[in-house]
């Protein structure tokens, strides 16, 4: 009788997270962000927020994900000089970036989009702006790439224009595209710009809040169901580093 | 606060179909585009201003969730010049968004203090004599934008809306971003005529829908169109895909490029062998047209070719009914018979050429198949097929032609 081999039964795989790239951190996120991920990035000016934000998004690059990179407070020049200040250029990963900049045609309305940058007239057209970011992961999935990730920087200029109500329908819509993707994501927002009722209206759209605390020098992660976890949190010359507390 | 006395001219928003019921109306036209979020509802916007600055109407259009200059983007990307008609004062964009933001505007018409309701009415009688249009982009902007929420949004909106829509007609665009039910249901009765704007959405928008849940007032039952924003070009009525087949040599190719505005032929020794395309703008219609291969060892990729084929046009060679069974086979691989169908009868100038009732006949087709005959090299009987399977593809829609088109044609000409 001839022998039959099977293939031992395989143990379920652990679901694929999307790494921030910052090692201490992806502990405190026991892996990442999971993808469908609504993370809000909190802290103030100056904390190392942006820093952390861009080493997640050049993360992706660097894990052939597709990532995103919504401004609406900062021409997109700058933000890739910020990353080329860490080693972080871009220049490899053409066509798996791509920055949606709602900042850039306020002083210079004229701009077309390229390659890499979709410009959008205005952050309180929220029409043009969920088109480009959906568009974007379309066009990601098209190309086949399935693991996506967003940046959004940040919350704190929409508010200023767009009542805290028009913001929550506004990322409600939103977060239910990231999710369909699988796309990760992190949202930007600085809570003493705002109101505290606003604040928290916006909390319950997340699926993981990572805030900062620049007093203390920690970075604090939150997510349903799990205990809090925090570490230790400062900027270096390559990037964000994080030493997480050891669980109790 | 109401602006003077209404004298209104007609108005329509340039979409074929729509248009023809709304010149039926004698008064103020109030016109809401209401859209799911992601579908842009500014090109609706633009498209009603360019028509009614085309039938001679003075156009305000607001923009308060972008630069005016973005409106001229819109308008470019879409073919549509503005710069003329602002030159003569006949458009006026009012920006109503740098007062929002407290940014500087180079702007000749500018709100400074938006968040006025009073204000803003008045700026905008001032701006547009009676009878005339104005454009709101967006209604739902201007609730977001309220520093009271959407309570304080609604109440401010609906008067702004009540001062207007008397004397003037008036276009409001609004995206459906999680109000309240109430909220937008009363915002669709402040409106005579309300479309809704609709996608097909796999994670992404893949087609747009128009929607019309009532026209000056009258429920519309069953009016649903396939629409697109063209650029350039314009929103038009849409349909993805007319296919286009029939046995070799029977001139599909020629009949693909007769009913085209553009095309291009996938060729080889003369025959395609791979696909036509072209595509169709049509008074105010527009098409992608798919040609098939007539060989039969191309039959396997047939079924693939004719895949979300709205409609058929079958061309046969009519001097030659030995072909008439190829055709048929062709029909069936393609699942023609259950779409609207049209036969092209080519070939009609020669004198063998059997007559429309023969061609039928031949075919095995029913007495209500339309068969026009054609010359499809110069060009003959190609408007006769495109006005045949439009017919067919708006009776599909529950919808039939109006009256309009003739006056349509006239102007084209």
């Amino acid at each position: 009788m001839r022998k039959i081999d099977f293939e031992p039964e395989k143990p379920p795989s652990t679901v694929h997270r999307h790494r921030t790239g910052i090692e201490g951190l992806d502990d405190l996120l026991n892996g990442g962000l999971k993808p469908g991920a609504l993370g809000l990035l909190i802290g103030p000016s100056m904390s190392g927020r942006g820093t952390l934000a861009r080493q997640y998004f050049y993360q992706g690059l660097k894990e052939d994900n597709a990532s995103i990179y919504v401004t609406t407070k900062n021409f997109t020049e700058d933000i890739v000089t910020l990353m080329e200040e860490k080693k972080w250029t871009l220049d490899a990963y053409t066509e798996h970036y791509v920055f949606i900049d709602a900042y850039s045609p306020q002083s210079d309305p004229s701009l077309k989009d390229s390659v890499d940058v979709k410009y959008v007239s205005s952050v309180a057209d929220f029409a043009r702006l969920t088109n480009a970011i959906v568009s974007s992961m379309s066009e990601n999935l098209a190309r086949g790439v399935l693991n996506q990730r967003v940046v959004f920087d940040s919350i704190d200029t929409v508010l200023m224009y767009v009542s805290a109500q028009g913001v929550y329908r506004f990322l409600s819509y939103l977060r239910a595209k990231i999710k369909g993707f699988r796309s990760s994501s992190m949202f930007m927002i600085e809570p003493d710009l705002h109101e505290e009722r606003q604040v928290r209206t916006l909390f319950q759209l997340a699926d993981v809040i990572v805030e900062l605390k620049p007093d203390e020098g920690i970075v604090q992660v939150t997510q349903p169901g799990l205990p809090k976890r925090r570490g230790a949190f400062r900027v270096g010359d390559t990037g964000c580093i994080v030493v997480p507390e050891p669980l109790d | 606060m109401r602006c003077g006395v209404a004298t209104v001219n007609l108005f329509r928003v340039g979409i074929r179909l729509v248009d023809e019921r709304l010149r039926l109306a004698e008064g103020p036209t109030r016109v809401l585009f209401i859209s799911s979020p992601g579908i842009d509802p500014a090109p609706y916007g633009v498209n009603s201003a360019v028509a009614a600055l085309k039938e001679g109407l003075e156009v305000t259009y607001l923009v308060n969730n972008k630069p005016a200059d973005a409106i001229r983007a819109v308008a470019d990307l879409m073919g549509f010049d503005l710069e003329e008609w602002e030159s003569t004062g006949q458009l006026r964009i009012l920006d109503s968004f740098s007062g929002y933001m407290n940014i500087p505007s180079n702007e000749e018409h500018r709100l400074d203090t938006p968040q006025d309701t009073n204000a803003m009415i008045e700026s905008i009688c001032d701006l547009t004599s009676e009878g005339n249009v104005v454009i709101f982009d967006s209604l739902s902007s201007y609730i977001d934008m309220c520093e009271g929420g959407e309570t304080d949004g609604m109440e401010r909106l609906m008067r702004v809306v009540g001062s207007l829509c008397e004397e003037h007609h008036f276009v409001g665009l609004f995206s459906t971003w999680g109000y309240e039910p109430k909220n937008i249901q009363t915002i669709r009765e402040a409106f005579d005529t309300v479309l809704a704007l609709q996608p097909v959405e796999r994670l992404t928008i893949v087609r747009q829908f128009l929607r019309a849940e009532k026209i000056d007032g009258q429920v519309v039952p069953d009016f649903v169109v396939p629409i697109k924003v063209m650029q350039p070009g314009g929103v038009r009525v849409f349909f993805p895909k007319i296919l286009v087949t029939g046995p070799f040599h029977s001139g599909k190719s020629s009949i693909v490029q007769a009913i085209s505005t553009s095309s291009v032929s996938v060729d080889r020794l003369g025959t395609t062998i791979a696909m036509d395309h072209g595509y169709l703008d049509y008074k105010g219609f527009a098409a992608d047209i798919f040609g098939t291969p007539g060989q039969e060892n191309f039959d396997p990729i047939l079924e693939y070719l004719a895949e979300e084929a709205v409609a058929v046009i079958l061309v046969v060679d009519a001097t030659k009914p030995d072909t008439f069974p190829r055709a048929r086979t062709m029909l069936q691989l393609t699942k023609g018979y259950a779409l609207p169908l049209v036969v092209a009868a080519n070939f009609s100038d020669l004198e063998e050429s059997l007559t429309p009732d023969q061609v039928r006949d031949g075919l095995g087709l029913q007495s209500n198949v339309p068969v026009i005959p054609t010359i499809a090299v110069r060009g003959s009987g190609a408007e006769e097929l495109l006005e045949m399977i439009f017919e067919l593809l708006m009776s599909e829609e529950g919808l039939t032609l109006g009256d309009g088109e003739k006056e349509d044609n006239d102007e084209e000409d």
